[in-house]
């Protein structure tokens, strides 16, 4: 999966720095957003084979960025997983629903976290390369 | 480099990052005290700025190992998501707002006693 870019939708910046560091020693490249609206921005400029997504953002939730990139011609394929503080049992269903690939609550372990990522890109590469 | 270098420089990074982390928490307190003070003399106008704070700090502070202060932001969010919406603070049940107050000044304790060396980073 090396080489496989990942877009961090998360508004605070420790998050995100804690995720480039685990991510990029995996081997992933990082690229962020800080907001919803920029997130839809950000996809449409990185192209990223991968989103993860916090839902507690400014300028929009987490959702109006799911909506926004499900109902998009292109981006609506890429993978979302969803990391959020908010309580599970209120926000999953409501996450898959819309689009998102998984929902993971914070904390993450990262272990499982890695493995999330790693299922939903094979999902995503088999579903996208021709036969 | 070897793995193992590898591994102690990405512990490294996870260590400055949880620093940082606590280091903009505590510069964040005088404002989060603040705006609670505010709420508690009927302001209500501070909501949305200290549901921002707790939620960060929630999020923030299970992900880097700080269960105490990231349940008690937690509590407080959760308190708030109560309150938004209410046209005033003064139209609050009293019993809530002393929650809020309550799980503020615990915050405040939590957040000056932790030291990053309290608990672990993890991989």
């Amino acid at each position: 999966m090396g080489g496989k870019k990942i877009l961090i939708v998360d508004d605070d910046p420790d998050i995100c720095q804690g995720m480039r560091v685990r991510l990029e020693y995996s081997g992933y490249a990082t690229c962020f957003a800080a907001d919803a609206l920029s997130g839809v921005a950000a996809a449409s400029k990185e192209e990223p084979d991968l989103i993860v997504l916090d839902l507690g953002l400014p300028a929009g939730d987490g959702f109006l960025l799911i909506e926004r990139l499900k109902t998009h011609p292109t981006l609506g394929v890429i993978p979302i997983i969803v990391v959020s503080a908010r309580d599970a049992r209120a926000n999953r269903e409501r996450a898959i629903k819309a689009g998102a690939t998984a929902y993971l609550q914070k904390p993450v372990d990262n272990a499982e976290f890695l493995a999330v990522i790693r299922q939903a890109l094979v999902a995503f590469t088999s579903v996208s390369l021709p036969e | 480099m070897d793995n193992l270098d590898k591994e102690a420089r990405l512990l490294g990074k996870l260590v400055t990052i949880r620093e940082s982390f606590l280091q903009r928490t505590r510069s964040e307190l005088p404002a989060l005290l603040e705006l609670l003070g505010r709420i508690q003399t009927g302001d209500s106008t501070g909501l949305a700025q200290l549901q921002i704070y707790a939620h960060r700090i929630h999020g923030s502070g299970a992900t880097f190992d700080f269960a105490a202060i990231s349940e008690t932001a937690g509590q407080i969010e959760n308190l708030l998501e109560a309150l938004i919406g209410t046209p005033a603070a003064s139209a609050v049940e009293p019993h809530r707002l002393r929650c809020l107050v309550d799980c503020g000044r615990r915050l405040a304790l939590e957040i000056g006693a932790t030291t990053t060396q309290a608990s672990g980073v993890h991989r």
